[in-house]
């Protein structure tokens, strides 16, 4: 067969192919409209935003096939890199399509939050047990010395920081209503989850970055906690952040967890190639971190709008330790029972056939 | 394409059905292009929020439009990239200005996840301000992927459409050259084709004395096996003779187009 012929042969199948990979593209064209238009298709699940009918899909991959025997014949003769470009471009766009992960929907996302994320937290224990040590640890030496002497305050924040907190903490809450509640749920959103993603992304540094994130946020928190008791405002401290510390600490203590996974990997990838151990590992840090961020949206909504409010001190501490015990209770049970029924049954032995 | 490719810019990639794909990657300086962009339109895009939640300013207070815009800079600022990514077959608005495209390294698209993790990790590459990190791991790596591609496994191609026909209506005006005039093997090989092709079509990006030298090169070996008398004069003559051989041994059937 010469090259001619080949092609005259073939070409009505390529074309086919183009149209039919063209339609599957679509609806990627118009950019900005695309992307929105796909973001609500994939919370609501309207539509799937496969355009193809079951039958096009079908020829569509049979025609694949085709295209793949031929792209890999003109690779092994000297047919000209012309059209082997145009194959192989042919060839991407098709692996492309039919390859495409499937669409996310609200499903997932509620299946994520509700099961995934606090059982992923359960199977990467030990990250998150070294990543609570490091960010309590230093932090309660520093708190507890600078509780006794809050003159030592000064080793590690300004004394600018001093008067504002003890202006901040002077009186209860309920007389610094400032009604900015709005405005400071937007700034915690931004700084809490921007300081968690960062602490995450420092993993990348062999988990160093990460471990300087936590110890540092861990001796400056400690030390602002112990520096507001030791000047006699703990009941008033501890009435504003008992509420939102139970979200807002364990993600960052999440965060961290995945940090280190990725540090962890990078150092130590085990019996794989790096790269093969980053795939799976990755995939954890990035759901873990996700995950975390959530949880801090929550602690910015409860820290803006609950821990400032004018309820009494005693409803603040009771709601306060509800919440607390409603993390530990969602990370350490939510989502166990889906695992149960997602595992595989033992196979039944086969001794019982050979039985008489 | 079952030549070793040294030091360029093609990677390849073995697909399940055997079939090994070629991309061709993005280097740095439209990556920087790309993310100029993103960085302007993300600019743009902050101030029209600002000025929309100032306009609601009278009617809600100043509460709750200043948190819309902090919630606004968070999302500029941490998803903008990855949505557009993993929503959009791995372009960003930039990226698709510049025909760049984010695949996973094994060629496949990418995902939600993919994007995320790879945009997170844009804070390690800017590590030390100006993306020093990131760009000395494009340096180092072999399919110039920085910290986040490494780790989310992705890599940015050139989403270029390749056309299949040569352009053989630049040259329909040309005589071919009759197989009476030749005493050789009236035959070019489909990979001197290309060459004599790469070069006109690069003629005008070379110096004018370059491309003739070249194309003396070329031609002599090409009029040798054809068996053409080809004058020994140097220039334009050696242009026009690979112009009609590529006019002449041009398969019709590519002529048609795809």
């Amino acid at each position: 067969m010469t090259r001619d012929q080949f092609i005259r042969r073939r070409r009505p199948d390529w074309r086919r192919f183009e149209i039919l990979v063209a339609e599957a593209e679509s609806k990627n064209r118009s950019p900005l409209m695309v992307v929105l238009l796909n973001l609500w298709r994939r919370l609501s699940q309207a539509a799937k935003p496969q355009s193809l009918s079951g039958n096009e899909i079908a020829e569509l991959s049979a025609l694949y096939r085709g295209l793949c025997f031929d792209l890999s014949l003109i690779q092994s003769r000297d047919w000209g890199t012309s059209m082997s470009r145009y194959l192989n471009d042919l060839a991407a766009r098709g692996h492309n399509v039919l390859y495409s992960s499937p669409p996310g929907s609200m499903q997932a996302v509620v299946a994520f939050v509700l099961g995934e994320f606090p059982a992923l937290v359960r199977a990467n224990g030990r990250y998150f047990l070294l990543a609570l040590i490091l960010f309590v640890v230093p932090g309660a030496i520093c708190g507890t010395v600078v509780a006794r002497d809050p003159s030592l305050a000064g080793r590690v924040m300004p004394g600018m920081y001093q008067m504002m907190f003890d202006h901040m903490y002077e009186e209860s809450v309920s007389e610094r209503q400032q009604h900015m509640e709005g405005a400071m749920a937007g700034f915690y959103v931004r700084n809490n989850v921007g300081v968690a993603f960062r602490c995450f992304a420092m993993g990348a540094f062999a988990g160093i970055g990460t471990v300087i994130t936590l110890v540092y946020n861990s001796i400056f928190l400690g030390t602002v906690t112990g520096y507001v008791i030791g000047r006699g405002h703990g009941a008033n401290f501890l009435e504003f952040v008992i509420g939102h510390g139970s979200f807002e600490l364990t993600a960052i203590v999440i965060s961290g967890a995945a940090g280190l996974i990725i540090g962890h990997t990078l150092i130590h990838p085990g019996q794989r190639s790096r790269a093969d151990a980053i795939r799976d590992r990755g995939l954890v840090a990035v759901k873990l971190v996700l995950g975390a961020g959530v949880m801090l949206c929550v602690a910015a909504i409860l820290e803006a709008f609950w821990s400032p409010s004018l309820f009494p001190f005693n409803v603040k501490m009771i709601v306060g330790v509800m919440l607390w015990i409603s993390v530990i209770l969602y990370l350490g049970f939510a989502g166990r029972s889906r695992k149960r029924a997602g595992r595989i049954e033992e196979p039944t032995p086969l001794t019982r056939e050979f039985a008489p | 394409m079952s030549a070793t490719h040294a030091i360029d810019t093609w990677t390849e990639v073995e697909t399940p059905e055997n079939v090994t794909l070629t991309f061709q990657l993005a280097g740095p300086g439209s990556r920087i292009g790309a993310y100029l962009i993103d960085c302007a339109l993300r600019v743009v895009v902050g101030y029209g929020v600002m000025w929309c939640a100032s306009v609601l300013i009278p009617v809600l207070g100043q509460s709750l439009p200043i948190g819309f815009i902090l919630l606004g800079l968070f999302i500029l600022e941490w998803c903008y990239c990855g949505f557009f990514e993993g929503l959009w077959q791995g372009r960003t608005p930039g990226k698709w200005m510049f025909g760049l495209r984010v695949i996973k390294d094994a060629g496949y698209p990418i995902g939600i996840y993919d994007a995320m993790l790879r945009n997170l990790l844009r804070a390690a590459d800017i590590f030390p301000g100006t993306y020093g990190v990131g760009l000395v791991c494009m340096g180092a790596t072999k399919r110039m992927q920085r910290i986040g591609d490494l780790v989310a496994r992705t890599i940015v191609i050139r989403d270029d459409r390749h056309r299949f026909a040569r352009d053989t209506a630049a040259f329909s005006q040309l005589e071919p050259i009759p197989a009476t005039e030749c005493d050789g093997e009236y035959r070019v090989s489909e990979r001197t084709l290309d060459v004599i092709e790469q070069l006109l079509w690069r003629r005008s990006q070379l110096p004018r004395r370059r491309v003739e030298e070249i194309a003396g090169i070329l031609a002599e070996p090409v009029a040798q096996q054809l068996g053409y008398p080809l004058e020994k004069e140097p220039g334009d003559r050696n242009i026009y003779f690979l112009r009609r051989v590529l006019r002449t041994f041009s398969s019709i059937e590519e002529g048609q187009g795809p």
